[in-house]
């Protein structure tokens, strides 16, 4: 039988390694050479592959921890920040409400020059809380040439009423229209249908003398019509709220939009209007 | 002085070979010198020597066949492997013996190295890597190692 002479000897199963890993070297020598249609190499492919993932993964994961790291720094201090700034927005908001109402005036006083050459404001200095739509006080008087039957109305030209006595030196009283006494003469702007506008004591006033086969709609603007030779003509009275058939006229509710504005500042104007 | 000798005769081995793949390509297939020196360290030599004697080995075969370097490295090394365990179980003694033993495992060897070069990388060269080859070696390597002085010479038995 025949012996070989082994100076050391080496287990099976290392052998069966020592002979796997070198397979396993020479395996990687072949396919390197074994070109694919890719025209890479098969070891080049397998390893691309292998590795491919890990490589994606690992920039998936740099760049989550970047991005969380940026973002921890970017949030850093964001309450403070979202504090200042929301004082600075309120502060913001504020001027404009206040920018917003000064222009408000002013493009109504604009308005006003505009369509009346001569005008004055004037400021509510008392109401009658027993009837709140028939009289207000306003703190211009015969010493501002305030004088009897000139036309008040609103800082958005809405009309109020007209001065009535008594006229002091300071002060002078304005009959709204919403006052049961007296009235105005107006038209509805859509078909421009001529009657007469009279105050309810309430909120509201009443178009009167509309023959009962005009079409009149819920939401019509009612002007002045000049006609009755105490408010100039054009001048917005209110909206047709509700419309009630009589035998031969129509009962038409109209609300002044005076109503629904403040009524702190009034405009009087002293001469008729300049169109 | 017997070692001596052994490395003269493995080196002779080789430089037929080497001469033989660069002065006579055609035949590059016909017969490998190289084999037997592998076959020899896988019978007289360690483990470990032998099985990185037949990578080295092969890999020589590799380059001067023109093949695929990787390809003769492979199947020499996992041949190699299979006759250290085959020559523990096969008496050296007989020339029969050592005939049939380079044979059947050059032609395994070949036969590896077929599968590689036919079906991935598309060369023909099979009946001479197959057959011829493995008979010629073997009767070559029976010559050479089968007679007595030899034998002793080389320490086969």
């Amino acid at each position: 039988m025949p012996f070989k002479q082994e100076t050391r000897e080496i287990r099976q199963e290392r052998k069966t390694l020592i002979v796997a890993i070198i397979l396993f070297i020479n395996l990687i020598l072949i396919s390197s050479q074994i070109i694919l249609r890719n025209q890479r190499s098969l070891l080049q492919t397998v390893v691309g592959n292998l590795v491919t993932p890990f490589q994606v993964a690992w920039q998936s994961g740099s760049d989550f921890v970047v991005n969380q790291w940026q973002r921890y720094f970017f949030l850093r201090g964001i309450y403070r920040r979202y504090q200042s700034l929301k004082e600075v927005q309120t502060k913001l908001k504020y001027q404009n409400f206040l920018m917003k109402k000064e222009l408000r005036d002013l493009q109504a006083l604009q308005g006003l020059t505009v369509q009346f050459q001569d005008y004055l404001v004037a400021r509510v200095i008392a109401v009658d809380s027993n009837f709140p739509y028939h009289v207000v006080v306003i703190d211009r008087g015969s010493s501002q040439q305030v004088v009897e039957n000139q036309t008040v109305i609103n800082l958005d030209g809405d009309l109020v009423g007209r001065i009535v006595k008594p006229i002091t030196l300071f002060s002078a009283a304005v009959r709204l229209i919403t006052s049961s006494i007296g009235g105005a003469g107006a038209y509805l702007e859509s078909n421009r249908l001529e009657g007469f506008v009279t105050g309810n004591g309430n909120a509201s006033c009443t178009f009167k003398y509309l023959l009962g086969n005009r079409p009149v709609k819920v939401g019509d603007r009612v002007l002045t019509s000049g006609t009755d030779r105490l408010f100039p003509p054009f001048i917005v009275i209110g909206q047709v709220t509700a419309i009630e058939k009589d035998y031969l006229t129509q009962n038409i509710q109209v609300k002044p939009y005076f109503v629904d504005k403040p009524i702190k500042h009034l405009i009087v104007i002293r001469h008729e209007e300049k169109n | 002085m017997k070692r001596k000798i052994k490395i003269i005769y493995l080196a002779l081995l080789i430089v037929a070979q080497v001469l033989l793949w660069r002065n006579y390509p055609t035949f590059r297939f016909n017969i490998d010198f190289l084999y037997l020196i592998i076959v020899y360290l896988a019978i007289r030599s360690s483990f470990l020597t032998s099985i990185l004697a037949a990578t080295c080995l092969g890999i020589i075969a590799d380059y001067f066949s023109g093949g695929v370097m990787g390809v003769f490295a492979f199947s020499r090394t996992l041949t190699t492997y299979l006759l250290t365990i085959a020559s523990r179980f096969v008496d050296l003694r007989k020339n029969f013996f050592i005939f049939m033993m380079i044979l059947i495992s050059l032609f395994l060897s070949n036969l590896m190295a077929n599968i590689f070069f036919y079906f991935i990388f598309n060369f023909h060269i099979t009946v001479n890597l197959l057959f011829i080859q493995p008979l010629l070696t073997a009767l070559i390597g029976t010559v050479m190692v089968g007679l007595n002085p030899v034998k002793e010479l080389l320490d086969v038995y």
